[in-house]
């Protein structure tokens, strides 16, 4: 649990100090209070990166030079200082580091945004990005296997971009090892994937059921680019035929066109595909399941996950914030929402926060 | 700036060096001014006959100051190899004294995207050293990166129908260090290469 939370010149907010209780915690206040930029600093204390932005530096107040924020978590103290020369010093209790990676993976954070929705409307790659981030967190050896891949992908399609430009780059051993290298981290990739959504697909079932009301259903699968019904037997076997098939195609294309790379987490409603049928309400819906599924999930590895809601409330009907609210009390973690209006929210909070007046000055 | 040109030249240059930063680099340059000139002018003379005289050696490609080095000389003999990626990773080996055997040090690992290909990493003449000399064992000394592992798969493909045994280094806990303090990664890795009694 976050007992306490200071910053200073963090985006808009200047010099702040909370304290908080277990539970609801609700920050309000009119747009561009800076209650965002507080979920935002929490969840990058927790995560290791932020959920705006990729740069850090960002973060930073556009007046000054270095931005410093700390909480207390649990019984030890996180703390980061941003500077503008894109220096990090990342502290956990004693031990230091200059990324802020460093505190990734012992405190999962999960996050519901309104962006959310592309989630479920957007590229195929965003629900892939979903999958992993939720492997990151279940074990670092699914966070190595993922960057391997990513790597091993990298390197193969150089190769094959320089076979295409006339070089044959270190001979053709080159691109036979690189292939192996690539079934095999493709085959664990997999697997990994494989498993995350089946065990995803009823949670995700249950909280869309709750949100709608029972009025429709959905349920997920993962589509691999390559197979119609994967044989989970033969994967390794099945996969290295359609890579052979596929050769001269990526030796002419210069890119690997198979693989983990190319897939998708396809969300299903009566036969049809979700994305292609739902409406805005019901698309929203789905990616709150799809967030409270990574919730329970990530919970039942590790240390309770701590929940962030930035701003989702006000595109919500009635019965779906009833809903909500229900299912994260239930949950018996601690949450930080962030609220224009502390109405929009369907229940009193255990704390509330107003953010009006705290940017310029300080509370 | 209040240094002369001469001095700043001495900075940027031991700013080159890795792992050293402007102040570092700052600091050596004023302690270089600091001492008698005679010690700097060892130093110089240091550096510049190390650059002269030391050579890859023309088996193993460490360092050498004739065509071959110590350790090739001494053991030209041995049976087993020791394949790694530069000429540091050979001290702790010798100074553990666990091997007794030769070394062949590739100067990196395998990688297209920084243009890095069989033939910058002398593994060719790898291959010819073990069809050639008495090699009967090739020790893969590589790291845990994507590329050291495309390195190994590459050696291990092209050594394969040779009548040569090739073995890894295993993976795990440092000795001497409380489980307790040793990081997730390592611990499942030596986890996975647990060993039965």
């Amino acid at each position: 649990m976050i007992s306490s939370l200071h910053v200073s010149q963090i985006r808009n907010l200047h010099t702040l100090d909370f304290n908080f209780k277990e539970g609801i915690t609700v920050f309000s206040g009119k747009n561009g209070s800076g209650k965002t930029s507080v979920l935002e600093i929490l969840y990058l204390l927790c995560q290791g990166y932020s959920f705006k932005t990729k740069s850090l530096k960002d973060l930073i107040h556009w007046k000054s030079e270095e931005a410093i924020a700390r909480i207390r978590l649990n019984d030890s103290t996180r703390a980061i200082r941003l500077q503008s020369n894109s220096n990090i010093l990342a502290k956990k209790g004693d031990t230091e580091s200059s990324s802020a990676s460093f505190f990734f993976g012992e405190t999962p954070a999960v996050i519901m945004q309104p962006a959310d929705i592309s989630l479920v409307q957007g590229a195929p790659e965003e629900r892939r990005r979903y999958l992993d981030e939720i492997l990151c967190l279940l074990s670092p050896l699914n966070t190595e296997l993922l960057r391997h891949y990513r790597r091993v992908l990298q390197q193969r399609n150089q190769w094959l971009r320089q076979y295409r430009n006339g070089q044959v780059f270190g001979g053709e051993d080159v691109y036979a090892v690189l292939t192996e290298q690539f079934i095999d981290l493709a085959i664990r990739v997999w697997r990994l994937r494989i498993d995350l959504s089946n065990q995803l697909d009823p949670s995700i079932q249950k909280y869309y059921h709750i949100l709608a009301e029972g009025r429709d259903k959905i349920h997920c699968t993962y589509r691999q680019s390559i197979f119609k019904d994967p044989d989970a037997q033969n994967l390794e076997q099945s996969f290295r035929e359609k890579l052979e098939g596929v050769e001269e195609i990526e030796r002419k294309q210069g890119v690997t066109i198979l693989g983990p790379h190319k897939d998708d987490l396809v969300l299903w409603t009566s036969g049809h595909e979700f994305r292609s049928v739902a409406s805005q309400g019901q698309s929203r819906s789905a990616a709150i399941a799809m967030r409270f599924a990574a919730l329970d999930i990530t919970k039942k590895e590790k240390a309770p996950s701590i929940l962030f809601l930035d701003d989702i409330f006000a595109e919500l009907d009635e019965h779906r914030r009833r809903a909500v609210a229900n299912l994260i009390k239930e949950k018996h973690t601690q949450v930080f929402i962030a609220t224009p209006r502390l109405e929009d929210l369907s229940f009193d909070p255990d704390s509330h926060i107003s953010m009006d007046s705290s940017t310029s000055t300080g509370k | 700036m209040i240094e002369p040109p001469s001095l700043e030249r001495l900075i940027i240059e031991f700013s080159g060096f890795p792992g050293i930063g402007k102040k570092t680099a700052r600091r050596l340059a004023y302690h270089v001014l600091s001492k008698s000139k005679e010690k700097a002018v060892a130093f110089s003379e240091a550096l510049l006959d190390a650059v002269e005289k030391v050579r890859p050696c023309s088996k193993c490609f460490s360092y050498a100051e004739q065509s071959l080095c110590d350790i090739c000389k001494k053991r030209s003999g041995a049976s087993s190899l020791c394949v790694v990626e530069k000429t540091s990773d050979i001290l702790p080996f010798e100074s553990s004294g666990v091997f007794q055997g030769l070394y062949f040090v590739l100067g990196g690992v395998l990688s297209p995207l920084d243009g890095v290909g069989p033939e910058h990493l002398h593994i060719p003449y790898l291959i010819e050293r073990v069809q050639k000399e008495n090699i009967q064992e090739v020790i893969l000394a590589l790291g845990s990166s994507p590329e050291a592992e495309s390195t190994v798969l590459l050696i291990d493909r092209l050594l394969k129908d040779m009548p040569v045994k090739r073995s890894r280094l295993a993976r795990g806990i440092p000795m001497g260090s409380d489980l307790e303090f040793v990081d997730e990664m390592t611990m499942l890795r030596a986890f996975e290469g647990r060993v039965l009694f």
